[in-house]
């Protein structure tokens, strides 16, 4: 492993901002912290970059400890999210810093800069202040001044929110290859579930300074383990099932069969809505539920349906042709027990 | 990779530079804070203590015994709320017009309101005198037979002097506001009349009462107006100077200084704790007021601004003029022989102001930007003390700060004895005197660099030092020179504190005027004011030119 977290603990005042960390990230790797605002996400980056120093815990890297190394002698990349180019600085000058800390010669600085903006795509922008350049050009040339003094580890905090949804579609692509020409250990922050799940190897979730759940997009996605991951991660049905005098789950009486269910039973169950079946025409009679239509979002491609199964709302997506059901009509629909996921309550 | 890993361990073992730096920066800013603020302070409070018997409570029962005791404290009292009141319902008509009527010529209006700032406060009274005093022009052309010396002077003078404070304050209030606020109220039926009541007032409440408490420190340390229109009518700043320079009476004066200090801090106090929450008052979202026509309302407001800039400019020109003609105001003959300075030190004193001014600019320059960016960058207990020290000279007049020099420093065993006597140390003295303002100016300007591009430098490699030479500095140097033009302003119409610090070789302007005028030289004290004026206006142009020629907008030169 190239980083070691270890328990790692940040507080700010009566505030824990991180509490008690443990993550490890390999070489090459493309690690999102993912979360809402307030997570803990950034302070967390913050400690890697040597930003934040942590109240408790240690920080290796491949065995060193480096938790209370300053920033600058770490040699880790960083990209703000506010650009945070050196206003009084061109393009390729503010490029050439991070070069002339370290010390290099005038000819490998020349060299260098002009890759850094080749590889940018900026050349032809060297010459201008960063208040002449669009957004995503800033970003660009952040990622160029990050890059150039070939950093250990790239840390990207949440780099693209702060420009318009094309710029940052068109950026998350070049970000995504930048790190698969480079191979760079890449660590970024975000709060959107899209940009981490298109982006990353490994993505992080985190809620109220604790990981929830570490996995790829589609365990994330398809296994999610607590109620936050559930309805951070997609669209997910979280039903609340009571204990039934066998020991089976219920749902509003019926008893459900949950494949992946624990020994110690299910409280909390979770159910995308494109996994919710109609029964209509099923000869099984597991897991069937009946309940009352509440609304109907016709949305083209499908329609929205949301039932009332005794206190709890259930949705769910049908697709293909067919007149779409009324309001108020009672509907009985099948969850399929592989699909149902055991949350933990968080 | 592993040459790599080596080196991270090596130089975090070893010191870091940076905290070295950290530390020396912290001792650097505070060690000056300490022998120049708290130093004299302390000084001035043990002396007041001071008795043949030891420390003890004497000097003050003796003091607060006397009938004189009462009066000048009623004297105070009475001159700084009339005036302050005055001064707020002025300014904020005044502010008021400039910002939410539409004005012809409005920075027209603006600068001749912002004048006084520009020559010392005895100017504002030596026009009055000029005007309605025992030869004033106006006094004697109508024969009104109004007597200005006393109260009455003191507080229009004091008007005149803390108008443009107020104005400052009171315009930054009014500037802003959300429209959004007045299209409800207007919506739900409000009059103009109410609007202004429910909307308009409550939204500056805090400038408000910011301004109210500025003027109000202002008025109650201010020397230079009663010194010379308030005759008999005595208040705690000239009965200082009395007792100091008059008595040698330095207990004495030790005691006035700390009762003159308590109104003024608590006044300080109070609009540093009101300022703290004015600034939630604009949301992020708010929708910025768009001021429309209003003919009616417009006409009274261009009536109003007309006859507060028209009342401010005879004054100042009566000065003028008066430096200008034979004898004011028996013979109106023009003439430049006031311009000749045939009198002790002759035009010296000027010279030997502008090089105060400059030596002050460059070290208040060097203190205060250096304090901001320090306490700034290292939070923690003992720059908190070192912020409360540096805005602690708002809280102190300059009287008793004067004072405060003389007990402390004038002390062959103490090292600054060194510069006793010296324009460096009058120099000093404005520094310090001013300290808070050019302090939160500098803080300001070091707040508004974004914290990201310190860390941006470090994470690309760069230490404390790098970052302040390649990054800081080239960011922030507009306001830098903003701070240095603001200690050149005060210093070169300040007064109070520097009075008791000055010998006959380093005799400045402002005291010129003040010596001139006690020995009824009126119109050359009036001649050796529009020098002073002159020189001030010249060097605002001057950095103006300077900044707009370099590309820097936005820096507002007068604060």
């Amino acid at each position: 492993m190239l980083l070691n977290l270890r328990s790692l603990v940040k507080r700010f005042g009566a505030v824990t901002a991180v509490k008690d960390v443990t993550l490890d990230i390999a070489e090459a790797e493309f690690v999102c912290f993912l979360g809402p605002s307030g997570c803990g996400k950034t302070t967390l980056l913050r400690i890697v970059a040597g930003l934040e120093i942590p109240d408790a815990g240690e920080l290796l890297f491949r065995g060193a400890d480096l938790t209370r190394v300053p920033a600058r002698l770490r040699n880790f990349g960083m990209v703000f999210q506010s650009y945070s180019l050196f206003p009084n600085m061109t393009a390729a000058k503010n490029v050439v810093y991070g070069l002339e800390c370290r010390k290099w010669s005038g000819e490998a600085i020349d060299r260098r800069v002009r890759e850094m903006l080749a590889l940018v795509h900026l050349e032809d922008q060297a010459a201008k202040y960063p208040h002449q350049l669009s957004g995503g050009q800033q970003q660009r040339v952040a990622v160029a001044r990050a890059l150039a003094p070939q950093p250990q580890v790239l840390l990207l905090d949440e780099p693209l929110s702060a420009l318009d949804a094309k710029v940052r579609e068109n950026l998350r692509g070049e970000l995504r290859d930048l790190h698969r020409t480079l191979g760079i250990t890449t660590i970024m922050v975000t709060h959107d579930q899209e940009e981490a799940m298109e982006m990353a190897d490994r993505i992080v979730v985190m809620n109220a300074g604790v990981i929830e759940q570490v996995g790829s997009a589609t365990e994330l996605y398809h296994r999610p383990q607590s109620r936050f991951v559930a309805e951070f991660i997609g669209r997910m049905n979280v039903l609340r099932l009571a204990s039934g005098p066998d020991g089976l789950p219920r749902l509003s009486g019926v008893p459900l069969r949950v494949a992946d269910a624990r020994p110690n039973g299910v409280r909390l169950v979770g159910v995308r809505p494109e996994d919710v079946e109609l029964a209509a025409g099923r000869a099984d009679g597991e897991n069937r539920v009946t309940g009352t239509i509440r609304r109907v979002v016709f949305l083209g491609n499908m329609t929205h349906v949301t039932l009332e199964v005794g206190d709890q709302r259930l949705l769910m997506e049908l697709r293909g042709p067919g007149p779409p059901p009324e309001r108020g009509a009672s509907l009985t629909v099948r969850l399929p027990p592989d699909r149902l996921r055991p949350l933990a309550d968080s | 990779m592993a040459a790599f890993e080596a080196a991270v361990l090596r130089r975090a073992r070893a010191l870091d530079t940076d905290r070295l730096v950290a530390l020396g920066a912290v001792v650097t800013v505070g060690v000056p804070l300490v022998l120049f603020i708290l130093y004299p302070l302390v000084s001035i409070l043990r002396k007041s203590f001071d008795t043949p018997e030891g420390l003890g409570f004497a000097n003050y029962v003796r003091y607060f015994g006397t009938p004189k005791f009462v009066q000048v404290v009623w004297n105070t009292s009475a001159v700084s709320v009339s005036a302050t009141v005055a001064t707020i319902v002025l300014a904020y008509g005044f502010a008021y017009a400039l910002h939410r009527a539409v004005l012809p010529c409005r920075n027209l209006f603006r600068l001749i309101a912002l004048s006084p700032l520009f020559a010392p406060s005895l100017v504002q009274a030596m026009g009055l005198i000029f005007l309605l005093g025992k030869n004033g022009i106006l006094n004697r052309t109508f024969d009104l037979g109004i007597n200005i010396y006393g109260y009455w002077g003191i507080v229009v003078s004091e008007v005149f002097y803390s108008f443009p404070h107020a104005l400052l304050i009171l315009s930054a209030a009014l500037a802003v506001a959300d429209a959004r606020h007045y299209e409800s109220a207007r919506m739900l039926g409000a009059t103009d009349w109410r609007i202004f009541w429910t909307v308009t007032l409550p939204a500056t409440k805090y400038g408000l009462a910011s301004a109210v408490f500025v003027v109000f420190a202002n008025v109650i340390t201010d020397f230079g107006s009663p010194v010379v229109i308030g005759g008999d009518y005595s208040v705690l700043a000239t009965e200082i100077y009395n007792q100091v320079s008059g008595q040698a009476n330095f207990e004495m004066g030790a005691v006035i200084g700390m009762i003159l200090l308590l109104p003024a801090a608590v006044a300080v106090v109070v609009e540093k704790m009101i300022a703290r929450r004015q600034y939630a008052v604009v949301a992020a979202q708010s929708v910025p007021l768009t001021v429309r026509p209003h003919r009616r309302l417009d006409a009274v407001m261009l009536a109003y601004v007309a006859l507060v800039s028209a009342a401010i400019l005879v004054v100042i020109a009566a000065v003028v003029l008066a430096s200008f003609v034979r004898l004011w105001p028996y013979n109106l003959t023009l003439t430049l022989k006031h311009y000749e300075f045939d009198v002790q030190n002759g035009i010296q004193p000027l010279w030997t102001s502008i090089g105060v001014s400059l030596m002050a600019a460059a070290i208040g320059i060097a203190v205060v930007v250096t304090g901001a960016y320090v306490i700034e960058k290292f939070p923690n207990l003992l720059t908190r003390a070192l912020y409360f020290l540096s805005i602690l000279p708002a809280a102190v007049p300059g009287m008793v700060l004067g004072l405060g020099y003389i007990l402390a420093f004038n002390d062959p065993a103490s090292p600054i004895y060194l510069l006793y006597e010296t324009t460096v140390l009058l120099a000093i003295c404005n520094v310090y005197h001013y300290h808070a303002q050019g302090f939160l100016i500098a803080t300001t300007s070091v707040k508004q660099i974004s914290h990201t591009f310190d860390e941006a430098s470090a994470t690309l490699g760069a230490g404390f030092l790098r970052t302040m030479r390649r990054i800081t500095l080239p960011i922030i140097w507009p306001s830098v020179v903003s701070v240095g033009v603001f200690f050149f302003m005060r210093s070169m119409v300040t007064l109070s504190a520097v009075i008791f610090l000055i010998t006959p070789a380093t005799q400045l302007a402002a005291v010129s005027v003040l010596l001139l005028d006690d020995a009824g030289q009126m119109n050359q004290a009036a001649a050796f004011s529009v020098c002073i004026i002159g020189v001030v206006v010249a060097s605002l142009f001057g950095f103006h030119a300077v900044l707009r020629a370099s590309g820097a907008r936005h820096v507002s030169l007068i604060q």
